[in-house]
């Protein structure tokens, strides 16, 4: 009986231990795992999981292919130091690739030795012609886009993405041209941007522009974590560094080439900082005073990463397991978590927004026209037909005009021996 | 001294009524001369001072087309006219000289009715007390009718409007008819003639308050002044239902209320025009456009009510304004609606020589109706202008209207004072005379 | 209590530890039961077949054509195949996965939808073997209407397909999209939802929808190709496909890029059927422009090679077109000759000769990843074509506008009908809204008469009306063209004065007006490769021409068609217009409403004036003091 119970007891201290040992081990482990993920997230890290570019050719016409040339630029660049099609929204606002002037078709040149084609194989233009307007683009920051709107033009980002906004074309104090006909204001985008605070949609934004009197533009933001750059500073322009005597017109602006030249020299893995970039800019060079504004930014700029905005590196993201209570019961062999590594593939944004978040006001369901501007009653669901075959009058017509001649005699009649009865 | 009491229409038809006849044939042949030029009709009736979206003619032969061809008419956005003119013009469309006899026979009618509203108005104004102008001399009498109907008639405005064909003729003739009509204290008619022309072109049914003023003028009690006016309102809108429902059988669906009252009311069609509002409402963001639509629309018709009170006394002068007020600021104004206004200006000629501005009223119809074509042909052909040479000297002819009707009310006004308050009562001596010094308090 | 409380402990754990791994598998058998549940009955195959086409021109260019065609695999059988709702579309192998969603999340049973870039000339080049060549983007679905919702998924197409492709899709709305009465019919091979052809088809007629939108000022480039490129199976890696490259593609005097998707039959009773997507790329090369040589070969056309055929393709063509000379036979040198690859159909007048060249054959050898590039190409005698046989297409047409300045103008369509036949033509010209037509102005020259009754030329006329800011004007006729003659429609219109914000920004370029669209039967020998519709281009994947010949003849039967000779139905395209309207003075909006509101304000203010105040005499200067006097009103 004794050394029966005493089995008994020391098999079941045993199970007990075990299971208390292996819960113990997994919390430990969990904790040695957290000390790394905090690593990860220290206050001078970024703290961003993805990363978003949205590059923005405000110009229309042939005489301003360097602001194209800026934009597709860029484009290449963030895609080559990481980011996908997917998370960048690129807007043209006029075609000078496949343009009929363009004696070199569908390519774009930065450079008079035409040495990189800009265009290549592989592009994706997102809004391109009629469609970059200020109203779209205030709805891409802000998510307030039309239900229809596919997923390649909207801005899927959360609270842990940064963002590039690149912006060039011509502009003035406090505003930005958009393709000759209309403008954005410091005020606009100052708004755009706190409403993107509002709704948790970046972790960080570095905000360069490229255009006259640039760094007025971004004087109006308010929000906090925007790190923000321009060309030049107010009443002065900011010019074009050369151009090419084939294509006939300027291709590349001062400003963003000498940014090229910095960015062309560092790879994914650069640890070059922002402070670095800032540091080359000359104004001899640039012919302008180009402005940084770093106030609303938390982290010191030698810090943080030009990988941070122009790249895609990411950090791995511990998240909780799903099922609590088969990680209690697994055994240790089994997963202690469910990982979701981000790493710059093919796959779209993030797991957490598969649900596409759905802005739009109640009041505002129009599709985004943009010249033109007609509201389409949705609801109505048009079941008529409007078309008519165009016959020989048909013998009902005869008959009805009949039928109203005599009724308007009948009623004339009727009028005038009452009116003169009353 | 001896005032010539003028017996009434007989005798004004009696004397020289070869002059009447002269007078109608004169203008007759001239119409239909200037008709059967060959270009000329054609050019005229593209013209945009005389032809709008709701009078043009070519979209009329477009709707009739449409009409006989089984196409619903309203269901497109080129024709915006009323029902009764597809049927009006159903089996004459076709044939020239029919389409050109009735516009002149219409014209024609037109004026007869103005002679035989001043032949009441003389009849009337026999029994009125008359104003002495300069101590005894009595006031002139006013012009005779054949003078009125002859400064209709031979107007420029008219002529080019009926060659052009605009269809505002015809909202002419009912709203002259709705005058005469109610001169001749025939309710029946009168309230019909305003419900047509309400039917035809909506905004003269703010003339209904002139005409129930006329049916109601003279020595009637109140509650026989009331009594009419309940029965004119019942009459009209007895009369407008039943257009509505001839209208429905006619082309056999109710889309005609969006297609013609939509367009004049909404201004959707922004063809460049004589008024005021088209170049308004291209330059307009959409956000604000109802709200200036509502207060323009507005605008038209809140004028009545206050004229009239105003002016209760001189109901055909009531009619001119109202119609001025119509010509001026309605969404497609044309010359046509100035020709109705012009033509019923005369019927209170005691006025003119209260007005102060006839120079420039003169001069700005003149410049404004001469640079107007030129300046829409620099925009539109020539490319040398743009819109703005148009949208300006639209600008001046609207400002000569409003100085037109801002100098006559003043002459009314001014004109009813004297009536009211003659020298002698005020304690100056008679010898002043009808042009005393007034100011406005 | 004390060893019940161990043994339930321990016999509790281990239970909960089988309980959980059972109830772990059976969520993963569940799912795979889901699977399992509909497995399709019919099953057809997968394939995909790529072919290159290439025809030299009368003018020397070479006009090349590029073709792939994929099927989808799984099938159901008649009751079960709803194109929308079966769950054909969730297992993706050779087909696209991006077109299938598309279709399958908004109902679509056929799609086209055609990038164009140039005009093609008519009179130079004869017909193209591209069934759409209409410049600017072209547009045009049969939707299921089942549930009235087609409005909706319309919408919702436009926009996905303007983010797969990179174009403004989505500018294709209610103010552009029509719906056609007798052009564009439907091109699939059978009526999934007819009663006709399947006797034992007791689904319901479930209505479809079609609806037609086109943009004659979208451009084409790189961003378009791109993702069209990575719609094919083998992307262009390997197979006919590397030899597109953009730089060339985009250097051409024609560029046309397609997608065609349509239900097929693969038998001969329709008892098995599958979906077809044929993507297309049509150009013309001036291939003189470079040295005067009228020479050419795939290098010097396209700058890349192809090296081997793509794996996946069950078939792998050249083909090309042999010119037809008058004189003597060798006027050009075609390089490789292979005696086995050449054909010739038809006779005399309408024979052709064309060369095929397998490339599966050629490199069914070679496994190693480093082969030969295939080289293609023709020589001319003295590097220029003489003696070619001239093309003289039968129907051409052109569209102009007529008239003068910027308020008003006309548009004429003439057609020329060079056959020695009565041909039978379907013409469909949309207009938009800010061109307000006048029907009445519509008038018939035939040979430059003025027809008074035009009831022999146009047998039926629809016309849908365009209203502002909402739809298009649309006009369709059905005629009769006499032979040899040239016929003249002409019709007047109004131009609309645009609100301010409806102008585009570049508001003095004016708006581009699409073209019309000319349906004709051409009629064609039996065998020959035809033009017009997607069913001809079958024939070059040279497997089942017969196949299509019966079906068509079947259908053809049934509409009570007797003919021994087939006919295509061509679709020519006129050119696309440039339209100036009037435009406002932009820069005037606050003066507008200042300066308008100033003489309003003038005329209320002076009315208001005189309607409330009284007049009052004022003393003269004879009178001493002053009189004065109220009265009251």
């Amino acid at each position: 009986m004794r050394p029966r119970a005493i089995l008994k007891h020391l098999t079941i201290t045993t199970v007990i231990g075990a299971f208390i040992t292996s819960v113990l081990a997994a919390s430990v482990t969990t904790d040695t795992s957290t000390e790394n993920v905090e690593g990860f997230f220290n206050k001078t890290r970024s703290g961003h999981t993805n990363n978003w570019a949205v590059l923005v050719c405000t110009s229309r016409f042939w005489f301003n292919y360097r602001h194209i040339a800026n934009t597709l630029a860029m484009y290449r660049t963030v895609k080559r130091l990481g980011i996908p099609d997917s998370n960048i929204i690129m807007m043209l606002a006029d075609d000078v690739a496949c343009n009929s002037r363009n004696i070199f078709p569908a390519t774009v040149y930065n450079n008079r030795g035409r040495y990189l084609d800009l265009y290549g194989e592989n592009v994706e233009v997102d809004y391109r012609g009629y469609e970059v307007t200020v109203e779209n683009f205030i709805r891409l920051l802000t998510g307030r886009v039309a239900k229809e709107t596919p997923r390649s033009k909207r801005l899927l980002t959360d609270d842990q993405s940064n963002i590039l906004v690149y912006m060039t074309g011509h502009g003035g104090e406090d505003f930005l041209k958009f393709q000759d006909a209309e403008e954005i204001s410091s005020y606009d985008l100052g708004d755009a941007f706190q409403q993107m605070y509002e709704k948790k949609r970046y972790n960080e934004i570095l905000f360069m522009i490229d255009t006259c009197q640039a760094n007025t533009m971004y004087t109006k933001i308010h929000s906090p974590n925007i790190l923000a750059t321009g060309s030049s500073e107010l009443s002065q322009s900011s010019y074009s560094h050369h151009d090419d005597p084939d294509i006939g017109v300027a291709v590349v602006d001062r400003f963003t080439y000498y940014v090229l030249e910095v960015l062309e020299k560092i790879d994914m893995q650069s640890k070059a900082t922002l402070k670095d970039l800032f540091d080359t800019y000359n104004p001899k060079l640039l012919y302008s005073n180009p402005g940084v504004r770093s106030d609303l930014f938390h982290r010191p700029l030698d810090q943080a990463l030009l990988t941070d905005f122009f790249g895609n590196v990411q950090n791995i993201e511990l998240t909780e397991p799903k099922d609590h209570s088969s990680s209690t019961l697994a055994t240790e062999g089994d997963s202690v978590s469910t990982q979701q590594v981000e790493i710059g593939t093919e796959v779209e944004g993030p797991s957490v927004l598969q649900i596409q978040p759905d802005h739009t006001d109640n009041n505002n369901t129009e599709t985004l026209h943009q010249q033109q501007g007609s509201k389409q009653p949705h609801a109505r669901e048009r079941v008529e037909d409007h078309t008519f075959e165009v016959g020989d009058s048909s013998q009902s017509q005869n008959w009805r005009y009949v039928a109203f001649v005599s009724l308007s005699v009948v009623l004339g009649g009727a009028l005038i021996a009452g009116s003169s009865m009353i | 001294m001896s005032t010539n009491v003028v017996p009434g229409g007989q005798k004004a038809a009696n004397t020289p009524s070869n002059n009447v006849a002269l007078v109608f044939g004169a203008a007759f042949a001239l119409r239909l001369g200037l008709l059967n030029l060959p270009a000329f009709p054609s050019i005229l009736a593209d013209q945009v001072e005389i032809s709008t979206p709701i009078t043009s003619f070519k979209r009329l032969s477009e709707g009739v087309f449409l009409f006989r061809n089984g196409v619903p008419p309203y269901d497109g956005g080129v024709f915006h006219q009323a029902p009764l003119l597809l049927g009006l013009f159903y089996l004459i469309i076709n044939s020239p000289p029919l389409v050109n006899a009735l516009y002149i026979l219409v014209d024609l009618a037109i004026g007869y009715m103005l002679l035989q509203i001043t032949a009441i108005k003389e009849r009337d104004s026999t029994s009125e007390k008359k104003i002495m102008q300069y101590g005894d001399k009595t006031e002139e009498s006013g012009m005779s009718g054949l003078t009125v109907a002859s400064l209709y008639l031979f107007n420029p405005f008219t002529i080019v409007s009926c060659i052009g064909k605009s269809t505002i003729l015809f909202s002419n003739m009912a709203v002259v008819a709705g005058i005469w009509m109610g001169m001749k204290r025939n309710k029946g008619l009168a309230m019909f003639s305003i419900a047509l022309a309400t039917y035809l072109s909506f905004y003269p049914a703010m003339l209904m308050i002139p005409v129930v003023l006329m049916l109601t003028r003279g020595d009637i009690g109140k509650q026989q002044q009331k009594r009419i006016s309940v029965q004119c309102g019942a009459l009209f809108l007895a009369c407008l239902i039943s257009l509505f429902l001839l209208s429905f059988v006619l082309v056999d669906s109710w889309s005609f209320f969006s297609g013609v009252y939509g367009t004049i009311l909404a201004v959707t069609d922004l063809t460049p025009n004589l008024g005021l509002l088209w170049y308004f409402f291209i330059e307009m963001f959409d956000h604000f456009r109802s709200f200036f639509l509502i207060v323009f629309q507005l605008h038209v018709f809140i004028f009545a009510v206050p004229v009239s009170i105003k002016l209760w006394k001189y109901p055909l002068f009531v009619s001119f304004i109202l119609c001025a007020i119509m010509g001026t600021f309605k969404g497609y104004p044309s010359i046509g609606d100035a020709a109705l206004y012009l033509g019923l200006l005369p019927l209170s000629s005691e006025i003119f020589k209260y007005m102060r501005y006839t120079f420039l009223v003169v001069n700005l119809f003149l410049y404004s109706s001469l640079l107007a074509p030129i300046f829409w042909y620099l925009w539109v052909y020539v490319g040398s202008g743009n819109a703005n040479f148009f949208y300006a000297i639209g600008l001046v002819y609207g400002i000569g209207e409003i100085i037109l009707m801002i100098d006559t009310t003043f002459a009314i006004c001014r004109r009813d004072f004297e009536i009211l308050s003659p020298p002698e009562t005020s304690g100056d001596p008679a010898s002043l005379g009808w042009d005393r010094e007034v100011v406005q308090k | 209590m004390r060893p019940i409380s161990g043994q339930m402990l321990l016999s509790t754990g281990v239970l909960l530890c089988i309980a959980s791994s059972l109830s772990t598998i059976a969520d993963a058998s569940q799912q795979a039961l889901h699977v399992k549940e509909t497995v399709p009955i019919l099953k057809a195959p997968e394939a995909f077949h790529e072919q290159l086409v290439l025809k030299p021109l009368n003018d020397g260019g070479a006009y090349s054509h590029f073709q792939f065609t994929t099927h989808i695999g799984t099938m159901m059988d008649e009751e079960h195949f709803d194109g929308a709702a079966s769950n054909l579309f969730s297992h993706y192998n050779l087909f696209p996965r991006s077109i299938g969603q598309i279709l399958h999340s908004f109902e679509v049973e056929e799609l086209h939808l055609t990038f164009t870039q140039g005009r093609w000339q008519y009179s130079d080049w004869g017909y193209p073997l591209a069934p759409s060549v209409g410049t600017g983007v072209e547009l045009w679905a049969w939707l299921n209407n089942n549930r009235l919702q087609a409005e909706g998924n319309w919408r919702g197409l436009t926009n996905t397909l303007s983010g797969l492709f990179c174009a403004s899709l989505n500018f294709i709305d209610d103010t552009i999209s029509i719906e056609p009465k007798l052009s564009f019919r439907n091109e699939g091979l059978y009526n999934v939802h007819s009663s006709k052809l399947s006797p034992s088809n007791t689904t319901s007629t479930t209505p479809r929808k079609l609806r037609y939108g086109s943009l004659p000022h979208e451009n084409v480039c790189t961003e378009n190709l791109t993702p069209w490129i990575k719609l094919l199976p083998c992307k262009s890696k390997s197979g006919i496909a590397s030899l597109l490259k953009s730089h060339k593609l985009f250097d051409t005097r024609f560029y046309s890029m397609a997608i065609h998707v349509r239900p097929v039959c693969e038998d001969d009773k329709c008892k098995v059927k599958s979906l077809e997507l044929v993507q297309t790329i049509t150009t013309v090369f001036d291939v003189a422009r470079q040295d005067g040589s009228y020479d050419w070969s795939l290098s010097s056309l396209f700058e890349r090679e192809i090296t081997q055929a793509c794996p996946l393709a069950s078939t792998s063509n050249i083909i090309v077109h042999l010119p037809q000379t008058t004189q003597f036979d060798k006027q050009y040198e075609l390089t490789p000759m292979l005696p086995e690859g050449r054909y010739t159909i038809g006779s005399d007048e309408n024979k052709q000769e064309i060369a095929v060249y397998d490339l599966k054959k050629a490199y069914s050898g070679d496994t190693s990843s480093s082969s030969e590039p295939f080289k293609l190409s023709m020589q001319w005698e003295s590097s220029r074509p003489k003696s070619v046989q001239p093309i003289s297409p039968g129907i051409v047409a052109h569209r102009y506008f007529t008239g003068y300045g910027q308020e008003r103008g006309g548009l004429s369509i003439e057609i020329y009908n060079n056959d020695s036949q009565d041909v039978e033509a379907v013409l469909l010209d949309t207009l938009p809204w800010y061109l307000k037509l006048y029907l009445h102005t519509f008038t018939v020259h035939l040979n430059d008469q003025l027809l008074e009754n035009y009831r022999d030329i146009v047998k039926k006329m629809y016309y849908q009306q365009a209203v502002d800011r909402a739809r298009p004007a649309v006009l369709e006729l059905a005629l009769n063209l006499p032979s040899h003659s040239k016929i003249k429609f002409s019709i007047s219109f109004d131009k609309v004065f645009l609100k301010y914000t409806e102008h585009p920004p570049d508001a003095n370029r004016g708006f581009d007006i699409g073209y019309a669209v000319i349906t004709v039967p051409l009629a064609r020998q039996k065998g020959q490769i035809g033009y017009g519709s997607v069913d001809h281009l079958r024939i070059y994947q040279g497997r089942d021409a017969s196949l299509v010949q019966s079906r068509r003849l079947s259908t053809q039967q049934q509409e009570g068609n007797d003919d021994d000779n087939e006919t295509d139905k061509v679709r020519i395209y006129t050119e696309t217009l440039l339209l100036s309207l009037p435009t406002p003075d932009f820069s005037m909006p606050y003066n507008v409403i200042t300066l308008t509101c100033t003489v309003i304000a003038l005329f209320f203010g002076s009315m208001f004036n005189l309607m409330t105040r009284n007049f009052e005499v004022v003393g003269s200067d004879k009178t001493k003091g002053k009189d004065k006097e109220k009265k009251d009103e």
